[in-house]
């Protein structure tokens, strides 16, 4: 009675051949893949050779200064009045002078 | 958009300024129509408690010899305020100075007048100390009657507004405007600052200095008061050749050299914010700490060198500090 060579040794190691062409197959594609991206980002990141774009910040005042000086003597004395009438469309404007407290 | 109203003009011997912001009730006038009946109300104001005008309430009151005077509701309320500013320290801002200024030169308005060098004045000033209030305290004679309308004093008294007619009309005023969102009046250097707006959009006031009219500081102040007191503006030289201000100590009817050429002071309202700087300028580098502590402060020594006193915490007169409750 002939003995039997048993298969399943060899069925392994074409088996394991196979795993370790599909593993090195998909790390090159992956690397490749990686390779592409790197050169797509590369020049994004240079800014060396690319010209910036220009930015425009733009803020529109709008003021109106009505002044009127009286001369001295008119009232009693010199007065100014001054009314400001000012839009802005970032922080409203607030153009006169602080107040100030001084001896007096 | 905003619309402010921002008017000046010379009252009371100083420069006054009020600015309006937009009207906070429906139906108010326009900041400019309220800037023009304020500045009416300060004139008016003027005219009616000057002691440089014979024909003003206050010349009329000081020359009656009776002792109880009929008086108008608003010179009851100047009286009022002076004898209120007189309480805090026992006299030391004392109403019933006007003989020691006339004394000192001061008999007429100094309108128009140069004041003369305060670094000469300093060097041939007295020994520096403090101010003390008048031994036979005749302020606390005077008395306000609003029921019969009527100022009593003993004959003789007279009454002055000097020490607290600017920080009182400041608030009048501030009071008239509660219609606006915010706004300042300024009388002289003694400032009112309210409305709610204020709360959100504090007011940046700047503190002059005495000497080299540079800004010591700028504080932000939501409501309230600051005033200023100082030597710079209002002295003179007599004709003896002796230098003098407008500032009198009390005990000696002299005016008063303590240390200090000026002091501004931080307070709920002009008036208090006035009292406090001419306590603090009165009683000199020790006196003033004590005095300005509590709602902070300024003074300017007589070298120009300046003290910051109390905490001035920006902003000062919010309601509701840090977004708590009061």
């Amino acid at each position: 009675m002939a003995e039997q060579v048993p298969a399943k040794p060899a069925r392994r190691a074409k088996v394991g051949s196979d795993r370790v062409a599909v593993a090195l197959f998909s790390l090159s594609a992956f690397l490749l893949v990686l390779a592409l991206l790197g050169s797509q980002l590369a020049p994004a990141h240079s800014t060396t050779s690319a010209p910036s774009k220009p930015v425009l910040i733009r803020r529109v005042y709008r003021t109106t200064v009505v002044e009127r000086i009286v001369p001295p003597g008119s009232r009693g004395g010199g007065s100014s009045v001054t009314q400001s009438v000012s839009g802005s469309s970032s922080t409203p404007s607030f153009t006169t002078p602080a107040p100030v407290t001084r001896s007096s | 958009m905003s619309e402010t109203q921002d008017i000046s003009f010379r009252s009371m011997g100083s420069d006054v300024r009020i600015l309006i912001d937009t009207p906070l009730l429906p139906g108010a006038p326009s900041p400019g129509v309220a800037g023009a009946r304020e500045r009416d109300y300060v004139e008016d104001f003027a005219r009616r408690l000057s002691r440089f005008r014979p024909q003003s309430e206050l010349s009329v009151l000081n020359r009656d010899p009776r002792t109880r005077v009929p008086a108008s509701p608003l010179l009851r309320v100047a009286v009022r305020a002076g004898i209120w500013a007189a309480q805090i320290r026992g006299g030391l801002v004392d109403p019933t100075l006007t003989g020691a200024l006339e004394s000192a030169g001061y008999e007429q308005s100094r309108e128009g007048s140069p004041p003369a060098s305060l670094e000469q004045a300093l060097l041939g000033a007295p020994v520096r100390r403090p101010a003390r209030p008048h031994p036979e305290q005749l302020w606390r004679r005077l008395s306000v009657d609003d029921r019969n309308g009527v100022v009593s004093r003993p004959g003789g008294v007279r009454f002055d507004t000097g020490g607290t007619g600017k920080g009182l009309c400041a608030d009048s005023v501030a009071h008239r405007l509660g219609a606006y969102t915010r706004f300042v009046v300024d009388c002289g250097g003694d400032l009112a600052v309210g409305g709610v707006g204020a709360q959100l959009e504090p007011y940046d006031i700047e503190i002059e200095h005495p000497l080299t009219g540079e800004t010591i500081r700028t504080v932000q102040v939501a409501a309230g008061g600051v005033a200023t007191s100082g030597l710079n503006v209002r002295v003179w030289r007599n004709r003896d050749g002796n230098f003098a201000h407008h500032l009198i100590d009390p005990a000696t009817g002299r005016p008063a050299w303590t240390g200090l050429i000026g002091a501004t002071a931080l307070a709920p309202s002009a008036l208090e914010a006035e009292t406090l700087s001419k306590m603090a300028l009165l009683l000199g580098p020790l006196g003033a700490r004590g005095v300005l502590r509590r709602h902070g402060g300024v003074v300017i020594y007589d070298d120009g060198d300046v003290e910051e006193i109390g905490l001035m915490e920006n902003p000062i007169g919010l309601l509701h500090p840090s977004g708590r409750a009061a």
